[in-house]
């Protein structure tokens, strides 16, 4: 109880405003009296080394936040605080139906905006300040979605002001981002500190997401059993691509960019490896302007071209419809309360922040005569414009500021800065007072609106700092809704769901989704293969380095080439100019571990395989992420490794080597064997085949001495774990013709040619072709290469003539060519490699040719 | 004045392309005075999906898209069209309203100004600045008749900027054109509405065509008319005049008008996204034949 009080007393020592914990006598409010005791029962203590478990849980899995023009920025791990935002039961009924109304009459208005606009013509809103905004779509005039609601998705910022009373800050209407955060938040709170929710009753999120899937088959274009709902995502560069891989697969919603999309007869498809696939539905995470480069922005490369078409004819349902981002619009705020009132004849029940929009001279000159007291800001959220605070601006900054306003007054306003609530954080093992906004979601539910019970709560980074952004560095937390529930929400978590059906429906793969899950395939087999050679090559210098005998010497040259050919780094150890490179090979190896830049190399790989798990990753479970944040980590490891020697880099390898069988390990462990897992197992069998096909030829293609040739067939057996295997079948001493028999024909190791080959053959058996064919053009490839392997045997092949293995490389040739082929083949069958989308060039048709005097 | 347009755009490409979508804003309108009497799009290959519908501003535009690997791509726009002269409004240079009659018409509201008033923003090609509304201030003075200040502004550009083709092209900005004062017809459009606009009055770029004469004793060329842009100014009570600053005249029976906008972006002749790894290249013709009843 002591240390109960001291706690507050030190916090209570901060407060300079309202305070969402403590009141103004210093007492503890009551709806966070039970937190508060379930805190001190945890202790700080406690709850500070479970906030580091919350923050590892949250790498761990994958949770991240990309901050743009950071060289650090990407895959920024989400931070979570661990003391909870606490709302009550009657601040959330004001908040819940401030909310709904503030939908209602935003609905409206974006209906109005793109229908009749009688707002306007009424003279409610001015004209400069729809027609001026880039939000405002002339191409997206007239087209509606199905149902009652233009305005699906909504999201609103709400804080407290220091008079108590909550204040609207901002609206999110074309692309609301950060729920998923928020479910995120909430699950591992649940999962870390559950013991902080004893004796409360804390609202759950998931009956919101339920209600808007039902709700969003309500407004498909067309009733049907088997809708097909995507996610729009910008992709990995995003800043909050976890996001839209999160809850892709939360929704069971296939995750698209762009480029998987084409329109086709005025419907949506999605290129998949079964062919074409209807889209139904599209929930869009890219902006407004960059939906289709048909109609809109020209070069966007993230959009659909032909979309708007498809949605005019009604054959595609697009939330939020384009042209949504007009709602962004911070002049809006002057004028809402007149807008309400006209489209409901009420009063606003959530007030918006005071605003003055500067397109009207009285409000001008308020501006610019309070300057130094507002926040000014243009009515467009893409304006490359950051809001500037008055007060913090030198008087020539200011006057420049006045300039600016004056030449297009409509563009701006001022607002009103907004103070905001404190509530508890933990800072440094006690609790502080944070400043703190929460974001609150918002779904079109038939004729009314469901707002999510909780929210995402940010907090300033610093202390007295109002700026709360996630691309400044803002701290999240989960948000509590506690005490009764109401009736309504009751019925609505329990409804049952329509949308289990949906659930159920065929998960397509995506062209794009195929051609990364192939390639992570090939880029795991390729590392491992490459870091297992490397490793011998090394473990041969040391021993070298011992014994010093020409032998040795020629063995490690043969290695060393080898080493080229697998990685393909030419000219490497196979040049003209490879001798000195051959005395020295230290510097060239660790090249191809750690040089990015290095074609070839390690490092690379590792970039390009990070790059293709990140592409798909609304595939991945939680096991798996796990994983690749440990291959995350190896990766960092190498780039970063100074002065490498044997023994680091050879570290190094086992460590990484360990983590990517873990990887792959896990994948035949977890991930259901739908087209995907084949497409990944194929990539990494033909990946396998090509790298025993290159060692074994450059090992072996000419004959060495017996000694060089022994030593050559060990690591051979090393590389493709089969020395153990060569022991125990052959009992004798290294000779070609068993180790060929083992490495090619033996059907039961799993390292053989004969083995890859079969099981390839058995992937493209299950994977999807052409109607047409009983047998695909791939298979009868792989079908050919079996039968030339059939065809001979070790005998033939070990035979040479003056040292050279003809039948023996004449096989590995052919075979190198047909998986070549085979590669292609596979790639034209099942990946989109449409061609790239370009702008035709339009005439430049105004050239009068001659100046007529009419 | 009757004409027979014939208006052909030819794209060559060095790759197959496999789906393309356009938009053409090709088909010239109907006005009080202008009678678009036939008109047809033919597109080779044959496209798989076509449709004419309106945009924004009323004007028709096609949407055509081909989803069949093609390495060509021919669009000819025909039509026969009707202008009657005695119907384009025809007034002495001093009547009508003046600037400062027209900036408080403007500024009422009503569903009438609110067509008018789209057209006095800024848009995506016009944009200005003070040099630019210095320069419209010398002809556009409160209490003169707005014809005769749009005519004089006519005439200064005609005089004042050289016709100088290659000089530009369509993403030059206006403030080059003004300082260098070269450029081709829907430079000389944009400016003009950047210098109506600056001083908020309504103006909206017009698309069309011109028939154009041989030199003296030739024969004219097939495909040797153009396309050809203009502008058209708001004036209270009379409606909107156009005005051609690239030959100082008011359009009567030699222009063809296709399309109006805020600007080149919302008319653009056809543009269009192809799915293609290839580059391309155009050629453009343009014939404009007289017909005889």
């Amino acid at each position: 109880m002591i240390l109960e009080q001291s706690i507050v007393n030190d916090y209570r020592g901060e407060l300079n405003t309202y305070d969402e914990m403590v009141d103004s006598k210093g007492e503890i409010r009551s709806h966070w009296k039970q937190l508060f005791s379930n805190i001190n029962a945890i202790s700080i203590k406690e709850i500070k080394n479970r906030h580091t478990e919350i923050l590892a849980a949250l790498r761990e899995n994958g949770v991240t936040y990309n901050v743009y023009g950071d060289p650090n920025g990407h895959n920024r791990p989400w931070h979570v605080d661990p003391i909870p935002f606490i709302i009550d039961s009657s601040d959330w009924a004001i908040i819940e139906k401030g909310l709904k109304q503030r939908a209602t009459v935003l609905n409206m208005l974006l209906e109005d905006i793109y229908g009749p606009r009688n707002i306007i013509k009424n003279g409610i809103l001015p004209l400069e300040l729809i027609f001026n905004h880039s939000g405002f779509m002339r191409q997206c005039d007239r087209i509606r979605l199905p149902g009652p609601n233009q305005l699906v998705l909504y999201a609103s910022d709400i804080a407290r002001g220091p008079d108590g009373r909550m204040w609207v800050l901002n609206d999110r209407a074309q692309a609301p981002s950060g729920s998923g955060y928020a479910v995120e938040n909430r699950s591992v709170m649940n999962r870390m500190l559950p013991e902080l929710q004893n004796n409360l009753e804390i609202r759950k999120l998931s009956g919101f997401y339920q209600t808007m899937q039902s709700a969003l088959v309500d407004i498909l274009p067309k009733q049907k059993d088997n809708p097909r709902i995507v996610l729009l995502t910008p992709g990995p560069g995003n800043e909050t691509y976890f996001e839209h891989a999160y809850l892709a697969s939360y929704l069971g919603y296939t995750l698209v960019q762009g480029d998987d999309l084409i329109v086709r007869d005025g419907f949506v498809w999605l290129k998949s490896i079964n062919g074409l696939e209807k889209v139904d539905l599209i929930i869009r995470r890219i902006d407004d302007l960059y939906c289709d480069p048909l109609e809109l922005k020209e070069d966007s490369q993230l959009g659909v071209a032909g979309l708007l078409e498809a949605m005019r004819r009604g054959n595609v349902t697009v939330v939020n419809p384009p042209g949504s981002s007009i709602l962004e619009n911070s002049a809006i705020f002057a004028f809402l309360p007149a807008v309400c009132k006209y489209f409901l004849g009420e009063d606003l029940i959530l007030p918006t922040t005071a605003t003055w929009w500067c397109g009207q001279p009285k409000e001008l000159n308020f501006v610019i005569a309070n300057i130094h007291r507002l926040l000014i800001k243009k009515i467009d959220r893409q304006a490359r414009f950051k809001a500037m605070y008055g007060r913090l601006l030198s008087s020539a900054q200011i006057q420049t500021l006045i300039t600016e306003i004056k030449a297009a007054p409509h563009l701006y306003v001022g607002q009103e800065e907004v103070s905001f609530s404190t509530t508890p954080a933990l800072i440094n093992n006690k609790l502080e007072p944070r400043f703190a906004a929460t974001r609150y979601y918002i779904h079109a539910d038939k004729n009314d609106y469901q707002v999510m019970p909780g929210g995402l709560t940010r907090t300033s980074p610093e202390k007295g700092v109002f700026t709360i952004s996630n691309q400044y560095g803002g701290i999240a937390k989960d948000t509590w809704i506690i005490g009764e529930t109401t009736v309504f929400n009751k019925v609505a978590l329990h409804k049952p769901s329509q949308t289990q059906n949906i659930n159920f429906s065929d998960r397509v793969l995506p062209s794009r989704s195929a051609e990364n899950l192939f390639w992570v395939g090939r880029y795991c087999e390729r590392i491992l293969n490459t870091a297992r050679l490397i490793g011998i090559v090394l473990k041969n210098i040391q021993e070298n380095q011992k014994q010093n005998s020409p032998s040795k010497n020629g063995e490690l040259n043969i290695l060393l080439r080898s080493l080229t050919h697998l990685t393909i780094s030419y000219p490497g150890f196979v040049g003209d100019d490879s001798n000195n490179l051959l005395k020295k090979p230290q510097k060239e190896i660790y090249e191809l571990v750690s040089n990015p830049h290095k074609a070839g190399s390690i490092a690379l790989n590792l970039e390009f395989l990070l790059r293709a798990i990140q592409n798909v990753r609304d595939r991945w479970s939680l096991e798996v992420w796990r994983i690749v944040d440990l291959i995350e980590e190896s990766s960092k490891k190498i780039l970063d490794a100074e002065n490498l020697n044997n023994r680091s880099v050879l570290h190094l390898l086992d460590q990484l080597s360990d983590r990517l069988t873990a990887f792959c390990g896990l994948i035949n462990e977890t991930m259901p064997r739908t087209d995907g897992w084949l497409l990944l197992e194929t990539g990494k069998r033909i990946e396998r085949t090509n790298s025993i096909i290159s060692t074994m030829r450059s090992m072996l293609g000419f004959k060495s001495d017996t000694q060089v040739e022994n030593d050559l067939l060990e690591s051979l057996l090393i590389t493709y774990h089969n020395l153990i295997n060569y022991r125990s079948l052959y009992k004798s001493s290294i000779q070609i013709e068993p180790v060929l028999d083992i490495l090619i024909y033996d059907a039961n190791n799993p390292h053989s040619l004969v083995f890859q080959v079969e099981m390839i053959r058995g992937y493209l058996a299950q994977l999807p072709k052409n109607v047409n064919s009983r047998t695909s053009k791939a298979e009868l490839l792989i079908l050919e290469g079996y039968t030339k392997i059939l065809l001979t045997n070790p005998t033939i092949l070990a035979e040479d003539e003056n040292g050279y293995r003809q039948s023996f490389d004449l096989l590995m040739a052919n075979l190198s060519d047909i998986l070549t082929s085979l590669s292609i083949n596979i790639t034209s069958m099942y990946f989109s490699h449409s061609a790239m989308q370009q702008q035709l060039n339009t005439p430049n048709t105004e050239i009068n040719t001659s100046q007529n005097e009419v | 004045m009757k004409y027979k347009i014939i208006h052909k755009t030819t794209y060559w490409y060095n790759e197959m392309v496999s789906v393309c979508h356009n938009l053409a804003w090709l088909i010239p309108s109907n006005l009080n005075y202008q009678f678009c009497e036939k008109y047809d799009i033919v597109i080779e290959p044959k496209p798989q999906d076509y449709l004419i519908r309106e945009d924004f501003f009323g004007n028709k535009v096609a949407y055509f898209s081909l989803q069949q690997p093609h390495n060509s791509l021919v669009v000819t726009s025909r039509s026969i069209v009707r202008r009657e002269i005695d119907k384009i409004i025809q007034l002495p240079i001093a009547s009508g309203g003046t600037t400062a009659q027209a900036i408080a018409f403007l500024a009422q509201i009503s569903p009438q100004t609110l067509e008018i008033k789209q057209f006095v923003l800024e848009s995506h090609f016009v944009k200005y600045n003070k040099e630019i509304k210095d320069y419209a201030l010398k002809s556009f003075l409160p209490n003169r008749p707005l014809l005769e200040a749009a005519q004089e502004l006519t005439a200064r550009i005609y005089n004042d900027f050289d016709f100088v083709s290659g000089f530009t092209t369509i993403s030059t900005p206006i403030e080059v054109v003004f300082r260098e004062k070269k450029g081709v017809c829907q430079d000389f459009s944009h400016f003009a509405i950047a210098c109506i606009r600056s001083i908020g009055l309504a103006a909206r770029y017009v698309s069309g065509y011109i028939e154009t004469l041989p030199p003296p004793g030739k024969t004219k060329l097939i495909g040797s008319d153009a396309s050809h842009a203009w502008f058209s100014i708001y004036i209270p009570d009379m409606g909107w005049l156009d005005f051609d600053p690239t030959n100082n005249i008011m359009p009567k029976d030699k222009h063809v008008t296709v399309a109006y906008g805020r600007d080149y972006a919302d008319v653009t002749p056809l543009k269009g996204v192809i799915f293609s790894s290839g580059q391309h290249r155009l050629e453009v013709s343009v014939d404009m034949e007289t017909v005889y009843i």
